[in-house]
């Protein structure tokens, strides 16, 4: 039999015949090296008491400071939350609210009012917030094109967006998609003690999008224009690169609950003052029982209000500590030698075997 | 049926049979592309990925771009065609070098140069020394007068030595300028593999011989592959060729080995696969339900109110195609990588070296390091692997006085020198009896050096410790030996061989001494076929003592006997043993039963005792491995006292106090039984003791054994952690390999001689010992070494390192594929069922490639111990026996546990323990 799985009966007969030159070849010595003989640098950290309880002790001192610093942070951001989808449908349509908003006679109009609890330092940043819609559903943020978004020549490329891709009449729609269709489309205007306040759009997309992914010649065309309107309409002496509002829903969220910038409100805002808000309260999420929230907030160098990283930080660090602490504790009231061969486990069974 | 070769006829056989290419090519250029990806295919796990890969063409549910499987997918599937290619075409290069070698053949009665693969069945061949036989070739003329050549046959059957061919009868004396013009038929059987065997007849066509039928054996033939040595020329007709050879027909692709491992990636592949459709059918119907109650509130997804007929299909196959990346596609490419640098380690090794040799470790067979860490059963063979089988004369006893009892070595005895050089006849004769009692061919080498080339080793021991002692072989002339005594040259006359067989247990010569034509006989051979034929009145008790005596020290013994013989009684028997020599039927027992005739009467000289020393370092291995909970088997073909014997030195059984045998004997059926019977009982009762207890067991009632008692024998064998199985011929070795291969044990074979070879091939792991007796098990072994010791090492260090390290990879393959294919799955159902991907194709491919295999495969050069700790604990090694049971309870090689245990369904509750404990 030939264990090379077939080598030629003249090569195996060479190997055989002169056991000699056979010896010469398999002594065909590689060089000396650490590699071929397993024997590079390595190290092998043995977890000894004092590592594990000083490097216990390293992580709870270095995380706690982090933590409280994060939470402090974290607590001077000021941020309004307000929920309107209920309450900016008038008291006759709370049966009905879908009916309200496809309605196109009805006054979607709204004024709501609230005091702002501290002072909001500029800028202060407007969100909307949307819940239970699906940003992320698969159908949804497929429909879209890229292409078509980044430049004018390839405006007839749609085959991506099904269902929203060319009109009834087969010319392609700009921007194309399900995504662009459905454009988020309640506006807000603010006042301070009747003082009416700018909303600056400035800077809130980002500036990659602005630049590269959205064309500076690439105007909308024949949007929103089929029978079945979606959200908001474009003005189509824009071009999408200056459509911030756009840009900043064509980064789909990946989260059924998320939200989006809206704009920034460049003055600050005093303790206890009465701010009122204009909305248009266009945008359906009654179909699904979606809620719409108005954020208001201000940042801090952790960003927005978030409490979670703090209390983690926090968390670890403390439970570092107390492991160290009790480690300790264990090593002071029943030290035991280091390495002792009878706890290896063919020690404690005779017999040798586990199975 | 038969096939009958025309001698020298160009015409009548040429399209017949095949011509002499020898072909090992799995591919032609034409066939490669369909044939390779049609065995790629053929693997469960590439089917699996092309039906996902093509899955993914589909827009509609792909998930992600088809790049990211298709690019993996052919990369892939180029790298293992790329393999085997590679090795087809080095076949190819090594066939083309054979098949274009120029040799002399006879064409249209001249000698021609031709090239090898141009030879036809019936062409005549001539060969020059030294040179490699290009077909199987029946001989018929030679350079030697007496019609005698010597052939090395390492490449056919891994033995060393020379053998002696013979021109058929019918040929002798042909002149060797008509050979050229010889016409003849041989009738021959139609190809075998078996290379011991060839019952064929010859017929010369006038005017050569009278019209009589000459019987040819496989004496009387030179095999492909062989060398021609100490022979000026021989010429042959070629009767088998190309692929048809004996050596062609023998050669076949052996079965891959899987590793317990691959195995179990295997299932665990399974597993994972049936997980995924589990997974598949709940998450599709989960999102078609979505679809139909909220998605259609949904108003800005714009659900068309009729789908088309596949639409219920949709969900599901995206899931399929989310999850395919379930099953690590990267796994079996990362595995033999990682495995081809464990045979490199291996083979580089400089501490198993073997520095008398300067032999190399090597791992022929890449694909199986890791099962070296699982080994629980080692087989091995005595002689040769245990032992150095460099048989050395140690001891003798002449006429009753024995020699070097007190230093150990005879040759170093001053009385027994005494007694050569005073010229006392005992010691004379018993030493010309060690001298050319044997059938060593002695060569002499330039410089006038002799050096012997004997079929066994026991003979070589015998002629040099002659020479010794100053009766030195000097040359063997046809049936001329001339012996160098003192420096005065002794000519004897060999007239007749009675050749050893294994049931005679002897071997004689009947020579004649040219300077006074005396006729002896001379013999040798074991105790028990000498001693009983002694003749009436010599006392044979002191031999008897003496052969009790070496054996007990583990020495080898032969009896040395002669007797003269009267001219006529010669005579009488040589008629009779001529006629045998040429019977049909029967011979061989005919022969024994002439030889019978003239072996009797004998008048013993003494007794030699040969050491087989033992191998450096053996019971150290022994002790080791055993402390690492590995099972040694013993088999050898030696006889019972001697292996005992090996085997108390080398620690494989305890001495008596502390250790048992259990002896498992009988002739009969039923002897065997109760026998076995017997031992199992005590077997039974003292595994609770802490003691050794061991079996032997011999060949003849292991053969009883395993024809009837098959179900007992196994349930012994599992019981018995060590046992001595002596007199065991080749296939019974392979038998009992198989036996612990069923009870699902890892076996591990160790040999060096072609009677090992069905073993090692047979078991999960074969170990060849590049040793004397040819590099034959060496090769048809998946690892060869020098020399046993370096076996704690390729178990202990490589066989571990390799299983945790394939142990890691393998399980992390899984681990994060997994890992990354439950986010996916739970990122599915805050995306609204709908079979959204988390992740864009080029940071999936990114994490597949970049992130996850490429940094992971250097921790194959991890050590988790350091060698010396291993070697130190042994003990070590039962992890990785078990399957690494108890290592990681919190981590996926759980998985591997529970899959050992062949329990799938509580691996899928695992898989989603893992999924919890994820996240």
């Amino acid at each position: 039999m030939d264990p090379n799985g077939g080598s030629s009966s003249a090569g195996a007969a060479d190997g055989a015949s002169d056991p000699a030159a056979a010896r010469r070849r398999h002594s065909k010595k590689p060089k000396y090296s650490r590699f071929t003989q397993q024997e590079l640098p390595a190290c092998k950290p043995i977890l000894t008491p004092g590592w594990v309880i000083s490097s216990f002790i390293f992580v709870g001192i270095i995380f706690i400071p982090i933590g409280l610093a994060s939470l402090f942070a974290s607590e001077r951001v000021v941020e309004i939350v307000h929920r309107y989808d209920k309450d900016c449908v008038p008291a006759s349509y709370r049966n009905d609210m879908l009916a309200y908003i496809q309605s196109n006679e009805t006054n979607k109009t709204c004024t709501r009012t609230f005091l702002v609890p501290k002072q909001m330092k500029s800028p202060v940043y407007i969100y909307y917030q949307l819940d239970n819609f699906y940003q992320n559903h698969r159908r949804y943020v497929k429909s879209r094109s890229d292409k078509q978004l980044r430049s004018r020549a390839s405006e007839n490329d749609t085959s991506s967006c099904d269902p929203e891709d060319v009109t009834a009449n087969k010319s392609a729609i700009v921007p194309c998609g399900l995504i662009a269709w459905s454009l988020f489309n309640d506006t807000y205007g603010f006042s301070v003690n009747n003082t009416l306040l700018g909303v600056s759009k400035k800077n809130i997309a980002w500036k990659s999008d602005q630049q590269h992914k959205f064309g500076s010649d690439v105007y909308p065309k024949n949007f929103q224009s089929g029978g079945l309107i979606g959200g908001a309409k474009l003005n189509s002496s824009i071009p999408l690169s200056q459509q911030v509002d756009l840009i900043v829903w064509m980064r789909t969220a990946a989260l059924p609950t998320f939200r989006k910038l809206y704009g920034k409100i460049e003055v600050d805002l005093e303790a206890n003052s009465e701010l009122t808000v204009v909305i248009e309260n266009n945008y359906n999420t009654y179909s699904f029982g979606g809620k719409k929230k108005l954020v208001l907030s201000t940042t801090s160098w952790i960003g927005g209000k978030n409490d979670f990283l703090g209390i983690a930080y926090i968390t670890l660090g403390g439970l570092s500590l107390f492991l160290a602490i009790s480690f300790l504790l264990i090593y002071i009231i029943k030290p035991r030698p280091l390495g002792d061969p009878t706890f290896l486990s063919w020690n404690r069974n005779p017999a040798g075997h586990f199975n | 049926m038969k096939r009958y070769v025309y001698i020298n006829d160009d015409e009548l056989s040429q399209d017949l049979y095949c011509d002499n290419r020898i072909s090992n090519r799995k591919y032609t250029l034409l066939n490669f592309l369909p044939k390779n990806l049609w065995e790629q295919f053929s693997r469960f796990m590439n089917q699996y990925f092309l039906l996902i890969a093509c899955l993914q063409l589909w827009p509609l549910i792909t998930p992600v771009n088809p790049a990211s499987t298709w690019g993996p997918l052919i990369f892939i599937f180029a790298v293992s065609a790329t393999k085997e290619a590679w090795d087809d075409y080095n076949r190819y290069l090594s066939d083309k070098k054979a098949n274009e070698k120029e040799v002399w053949v006879v064409r249209q009665g001249i000698k021609k140069h031709i090239q090898a693969q141009d030879i036809c069945v019936g062409n005549v061949v001539w060969l020059r020394e030294n040179e490699e036989v290009p077909c199987d070739l029946v001989l018929i003329g030679t350079s030697d007068p007496q019609g005698v050549c010597y052939v090395e046959t390492a490449a056919l059957d891994g033995e060393t030595d020379l053998k002696t061919r013979v021109i058929p009868s019918a040929c002798m004396g042909i002149d060797f300028e008509l050979l050229h013009k010889m016409k003849g038929v041989i009738e021959c059987p139609i190809p075998d593999r078996d290379i011991r065997r060839f019952d064929a007849n010859l017929r010369l066509f006038p005017p050569f011989i009278d019209n009589d039928l000459c019987p040819l054996t496989i004496k009387n033939t030179i095999l492909q592959s062989c060398y021609l040595r100490n022979t000026e020329w021989v010429c042959g007709v070629a009767v088998y060729t190309g692929n048809e050879t004996k050596l062609g027909m023998s050669r076949g692709i052996p079965e891959p080995k899987l590793t317990a491992v691959d195995a179990m990636i295997d299932k665990l592949t399974g597993a994972i696969f049936v997980f995924q459709i589990v997974v598949v059918i709940v998450l599709g119907i989960a999102g078609n339900v979505w679809k139909d109650t909220e998605a259609v509130k949904q108003w800005y997804v714009l659900y068309p109110k009729e789908g088309p007929w596949y639409e219920l299909l949709v969900i599901p196959l995206r899931f399929e195609l989310l999850c395919s990346i379930m099953i690590p596609i990267s796994i079996k490419v990362s595995l033999d990588l990682v495995k081809s640098l464990y045979a490199k380690f291996i083979d580089w090794d400089n501490q198993m070296i073997d520095q008398e040799t300067s032999t190399r470790s090597h791992a022929t067979n890449t694909a199986i390091s890791e099962d070296l860490g699982q080994v629980e059963y080692i087989l091995t063979d005595k002689t040769g692997t245990l032992t150095e089988n460099r048989m050395i004369f140690r001891r003798c006893c002449i006429g009753g006085i024995f020699y070097g009892n007190e230093s150990g070595d005879a040759l170093k005895d001053v009385e027994l020198l005494n007694a050569v050089s005073s010229g006392s006849s005992d010691v004379i004769r018993f030493v010309t009896v060690m001298a050319i009692c044997n059938t060593v061919i002695p060569v002499k080498s330039k410089t006038g050096a002799i050096s012997y080339k004997a079929q066994s080793q026991d003979e070589d021991a015998l002629v040099q410790a002659a020479a010794c002692l100053h009766m030195v072989f000097v040359n063997k002339n046809a049936n001329t030996l001339e012996i160098n005594f003192n420096a005065s040259i002794i000519q004897y006359e060999v007239l007749d061989t009675l050749e050893f067989t294994s049931d005679r247990k002897r071997m004689s010569v009947v020579v004649k001494d040219c300077q006074n034509g005396k006729i002896f006989l001379l013999s040798k051979g074991a105790d028990e076929a000498i001693i009983p034929y002694a003749c009436a009145g010599q006392q044979t008790r002191t031999f008897t003592e003496a052969v009790d005596q070496y054996s007990q020290l583990g020495l080898r013994t032969l009896c040395l006997a002669w007797r003269e013989l009267k001219e006529d009684e010669y005579q009488d028997w040589s008629l009779m043993f001529k006629e045998a020599n040429s019977t049909l039927v029967d011979r061989e027992w005919r022969l024994a039963e002439v030889c019978q005739r003239l072996e009797h009467d004998l008048e013993i000289l003494g007794v030699t005792a040969i050491e087989d020393r033992l191998q450096d370092g053996v019971p150290e291995t022994i002790e080791t491995l055993r402390k690492a909970g590995i099972n040694f088997w013993m088999l050898t073909g030696d006889k019972q006292n001697t292996a005992i014997q090996i085997a108390l030195s080398c620690n494989f059984i305890s001495p008596e106090p502390k250790g048992q045998l259990l002896l498992i004997n009988g002739k009969t059926e039923d002897e065997v039984g109760r026998s076995l019977d017997r031992v199992l009982l005590t077997m039974r009762i003292t595994t609770s003791e802490p003691k050794d207890v061991a079996f032997v067991i011999d060949g003849w009632a292991l053969e009883i054994a395993l024809k009837h008692y098959r179900k007992v024998f196994t349930e012994l064998a599992i019981l018995s952690r060590t046992a001595l199985c002596c007199r065991v011929t080749p296939s019974q070795k392979a038998q009992l390999v198989e036996i612990l291969k069923s009870c699902d044990y890892r076996t591990l074979a160790i040999g060096d001689g072609g009677n090992d070879v069905r073993m090692i091939q047979q078991a999960d792991i074969g170990v060849g010992i590049s040793g004397r007796e040819g590099l034959q098990a060496a090769r048809a072994a998946d690892y060869s070494i020098g020399k046993f010791r370096f076996l704690k090492r390729l178990i202990l260090v490589h066989g571990r390192y390799s299983y945790n390290r394939t142990a890691f990879l393998s399980q992390y393959s899984f681990y994060k594929s997994l890992l990354i294919c439950f986010i996916q799955i739970f990122f599915s159902f805050i995306s609204g069922v709908s079979g959204t991907s988390l992740f864009n194709s080029v940071s999936l491919m990114a994490y597949n490639v970049f992130y996850t295999s490429i940094p992971v495969l250097v921790s194959v050069l991890d050590k988790d111990l350091s060698e010396k700790t291993v070697m130190q604990h042994p003990q070590i090694l039962f992890y990785c026996q078990a399957g690494r049971l108890d290592c990681y309870p919190f981590y996926p090689p759980y998985l591997f546990t529970f899959i050992f245990k062949r329990k799938i369904s509580s691996c899928v509750f695992h898989l989603l323990e893992l999924l919890l404990m994820d996240y």
